[in-house]
């Protein structure tokens, strides 16, 4: 089953066209990776598809509601939440803040002007769950920015699953962690999105060959390939972008 | 005909005033993001000494370069020894510029004695030549003709040249231009003089058309931020534009709608935020860029007290009591002096408390959005004014005495107008928030003085009676303040409430990180409007208090000055808690209060002197500290639960202190 359709998506910043009219689908359940060169418009694709950066032309369909030009929130509403490729956290709340605010966000109403967040004993309940998934509950009244950047990530992470998404975009989800950490996070997030569909993109060729069932090759705001890891990796073509067309030759 | 051609070319040349002033105004923005209040107040200050030297020496052009001098000379005094220190801190500039707008108002009126000046034209320019059946004054043309020249000056400066282009690149992205080694420091000290000595220098020559007097620093900084929110910031091409079309709106306005002129270049203004929410020629304002606001971010408060009721309630009994008293006794403390001051306390110092409460209400009113949602609301007066107006139109003109019909009113009427000013002002964010809200605060202060039959213009509602609660009562001033208290706390409770809730807490949200807050789920611009509402609405009670107190509403109560006043509270204070403002209301009403009996005439030297001790110094306002000192006593008291019960309690003091 279809839980994402994107047609003919177009976007350009001034006279930089990024997107080319990108087509493809997600089948729930899906780890879809995206993978391609810098400035191949892979994180263009996530913010349009996110709602941060609206796409200038084509139409992306979600459960097979039409999303092209929904607002982030309303997006969530349907199932479909995002993590960033910087840490980008509520630095001035607490660990447990960070994460009951993002589950409240997925409550029906949020002007509720009387009750304290943290007495939400429903809150609580999950918000104990997450953390304890990624190891943070013991930490959950230290702030942000004593974590280190490995747990910073992590929680980022788990901001993106708070709602109990249908499909979560992951822009770089291991951007900037060291070789060593990249297992043991990809079993966390394999963990995390047990029941969820995928679409991440990410340079690490570990964690996208460790997570995906299928990848797309984007080039120059195209797609130049997709299909399964194996499929990828034997491809001529995706071998020369990424080793360049000298080193094919040589070989 | 001809009289259209002289109102035309009054338009123009009172248009390219406002373009030349506007310019300073709209550079310094956009490279900077910093919105020079005090530019209209250089402006004026550079006419008096003007004045004063063409009077001395008799020399038109030594006048000019005069002003041109002094103003220079104030610019560099303030971007190198002040705003330089504050740059990523919105807050704090805005503050420290109105500080010295009262510095600069105070010491012109100590050395010129406060009258209006007229601004002396030189004998070869001053006549007129006669068009039809008008004379139009040689000067008008001359200023268009230096108008036009300094804009073309100012066009190559800007596109021709390698300073333009670095100010240009500075404007697009300030970090990658200081990365590519445009070092930003002497550009920014730079284009600051340079806007701020073209004020100066414009003000000999513009001041036949505006004025020089007291008010004149706010009038001119007021029409020039209008014309940059016309014309949009960050480019000379925007102010050059928006000036000539307020400019020539005011003209036909004043000429042909005399009653409602001023109102015009409002809706000039609001239609085009409607339309073109960056201005005609705006530049995308990046919102992201100056984040770090002068309000300490002290998080919220629960968390660490949070903490330790967890902690402390596995514990149970005696030391879930203790700390419950401990974090209790200040507020439970604070409502007992309330109680009991009265009797320690004659009539003088009762209505200085009570001048203290209305205003604590006021500063916390503001900080619902500015502490804890970060949204800089530069026309909160209009609340606090429209409030005491209610008050005092209803008891005039429907005789509408009954408090508890008053009440509701006021409170429905401050939200209707809140959610309309909010509907505008919450499509711009940042500087742009800021200006938008002091034009439409000045709105309503224009409409309350021009509508002379309805509000009493001027002279505004004098005879306000006292509440009447519905039972008869001898009002002095011990009932008053009782009646201020007992409201003031009421609403406390509320707004404490309010934001200790999961909506307060989603607020501090949108202050942190906006844009995750739409991804995880929240529509913020929603949540911000609410909070626009709640706060107009408690800032509506606090000006309802003030009405019933003074019996007297006047247009300055819509005024900037009162709109600023807040802010210094919430600043000094601190920002996103309740109390802190309301400490900040409490020190500032005092200081008032006695400034005025030892030194009357030098008040606003020393508020101003105030803003610029605050915002350089008072990092996190009086309650970062007190909470500080306050943590260090619990970490005594608790502490000694540590000892009795080590394993619940443990290290519960210096987790309180960190």
């Amino acid at each position: 089953m279809t839980i994402l359709k994107v047609e003919n998506l177009t976007k350009s910043f001034g006279g930089l066209q990024v997107l080319t009219g990108v087509t493809f689908d997600v089948k729930k359940g899906e780890k879809l990776a995206l993978i391609g060169p810098n400035g191949a418009g892979k994180s263009t694709l996530l913010n349009a598809i996110g709602g941060q950066g609206l796409a200038k032309s084509g139409n992306i369909e979600f459960n097979g509601k039409t999303i092209t030009y929904l607002s982030p929130n309303k997006r969530l509403k349907l199932g479909l939440g995002r993590s960033y490729q910087a840490n980008n956290l509520f630095w001035q709340l607490s660990i447990l803040e960070n994460v009951l605010l993002a589950l409240h966000g997925s409550d029906k109403s949020h002007f509720q002007m009387f009750r304290v967040l943290e007495k939400r004993k429903d809150l609580r309940a999950e918000a104990e769950r997450l953390l304890s998934l990624v190891n943070l509950w013991e930490k959950r009244h230290e702030y942000p920015p004593i974590l280190s950047y490995g747990e910073q990530r992590l929680l980022e992470l788990l901001l993106a699953f708070t709602s109990k998404p249908d499909l979560v975009l992951l822009d770089e989800p291991s951007a900037g962690l060291p070789t060593a950490q990249v297992g043991e996070f990809t079993e966390t997030l394999r963990e995390l999105a047990k029941d969820t569909t995928l679409l991440f993109c990410a340079h690490d060729m570990d964690l996208v060959f460790n997570l995906s069932d299928n990848i797309m090759v984007l080039y120059y705001g195209t797609i130049m390939a997709k299909g399964t890891p194996q499929e990828i990796a034997a491809n001529p073509k995706v071998r020369e972008i990424y080793l360049g067309s000298e080193a094919v030759s040589n070989i | 005909m001809s009289n259209v051609l002289s109102i035309f070319v009054l338009g123009v040349s009172y248009g390219l005033i406002l373009f030349l002033l506007a310019t300073g105004l709209t550079l310094t923005m956009g490279l900077m993001r910093v919105v020079n209040m005090s530019h209209g107040a250089m402006y004026m200050i550079a006419g008096y000494l003007g004045v004063t030297v063409f009077k001395y020496t008799g020399s038109w052009i030594l006048g000019i370069l005069a002003g041109f001098a002094l103003a220079a000379v104030l610019g560099l005094l303030l971007e190198v020894g002040f705003l330089r220190r504050l740059y990523n801190k919105p807050t704090n500039q805005v503050l420290l510029t109105i500080g010295f707008i009262n510095i600069i108002n105070n010491v012109t009126q100590w050395i010129w004695g406060g009258f209006p000046l007229s601004t002396p034209v030189p004998k070869i320019l001053n006549h007129s030549v006669a068009v039809g059946s008008v004379n139009i004054p040689v000067f008008r043309f001359f200023i268009i003709g230096f108008g036009i020249v300094m804009a073309i000056l100012l066009w190559l400066l800007q596109d021709k040249t390698k300073i333009g282009a670095m100010v240009r690149a500075g404007m697009d992205n300030g970090e990658i231009a200081s990365t590519l080694g445009l070092n930003n420091k002497v550009l920014f000290t730079a284009v600051f003089v340079l806007g701020s000595a073209i004020a100066g220098f414009s003000s000999m020559i513009g001041g036949v058309l505006t004025g020089l007097h007291m008010a004149t620093s706010w009038e001119v900084l007021l029409n020039s931020i209008i014309v940059v929110v016309v014309g949009g910031t960050g480019s000379i091409q925007g102010a050059l534009l928006g000036g000539i079309i307020i400019g020539l709106v005011n003209a036909f306005g004043t000429a042909y709608f005399p009653s409602i002129a001023s109102f015009i270049i409002y809706l000039v203004m609001i239609v085009i935020l409607v339309l073109r929410p960056t201005g005609l020629l705006g530049r995308k304002m990046d919102i992201n860029r100056a984040s770090d606001d002068g309000i300490k971010k002290t998080g919220t408060v629960s968390s660490s007290t949070l903490y330790l009721a967890e902690r402390l309630s596995a514990a149970g009994g005696k030391a879930k009591f203790t700390l419950t008293a401990y974090r209790g006794v200040p507020y439970l403390f604070a409502a007992i002096v309330l109680f009991v001051l009265p009797a320690f306390m004659g009539t003088y110092s009762e209505s200085m408390m009570i001048r203290v409460l209305i205003f604590a209400l006021f500063a916390m009113s503001l900080d619902v959005i500015m502490g804890y949602t970060g949204l800089r609301s530069f026309g909160h007066a209009a609340y606090f004014g429209m409030g005491g107006y209610v008050v005092g139109l209803l008891a005039k003109h429907a005789n509408i005495t009954s408090f508890w019909a008053v009440l509701p009113i006021t409170l429905i009427i401050c939200a209707i107008l809140a959610a309309i000013i909010g509907y505008f002002t919450l499509r711009t964010t940042g500087t742009y928030f800021l200006m938008v809200t002091m034009a439409f605060g000045q709105l309503l202060y224009v409409i309350a003085t021009k509508w002379y039959t309805f509000t009493g213009g001027t002279d505004g509602l004098t005879g306000i009676p006292r509440p009447n609660l519905g039972f008869a009562i001898e009002w002095n001033s011990t009932k008053l303040y009782y009646f201020v208290l007992i409201i003031f706390l009421i609403c406390y409770y509320i707004l404490h409430r309010f934001m200790n809730s999961s909506w307060g807490r989603a607020m501090v949200g949108i202050r942190e990180n906006e844009g995750r807050m739409r991804s995880i789920g929240f529509n913020t611009w929603a949540l911000k409007y609410m909070g626009v509402i709640v706060a107009g609405a408690f800032g509506g009670i606090s000006g309802l208090l003030y009405a019933y107190a003074y019996g007297t509403m006047v247009p300055g109560n819509f005024a900037l000055e009162t709109s600023a006043m807040p802010m210094l509270m919430v600043i000094m204070g601190g920002g996103a808690t309740l109390w802190g403002p309301a400490l900040g209301a409490m020190v500032i009403v005092l200081v008032q209060n006695y400034s005025g009996i030892l030194m009357p005439d030098r008040w606003p030297l020393i508020l101003g002197i105030m803003y610029v001790l605050c915002v350089m110094f008072l990092r996190g306002g009086f309650s970062h500290y007190l909470r500080k000192l306050w943590d260090k006593v619990g970490s005594r008291v608790l502490g000694k639960y540590a000892k009795a019960e080590p394993d619940a309690v443990k290290n519960v003091g210096e987790e309180l202190v960190s």
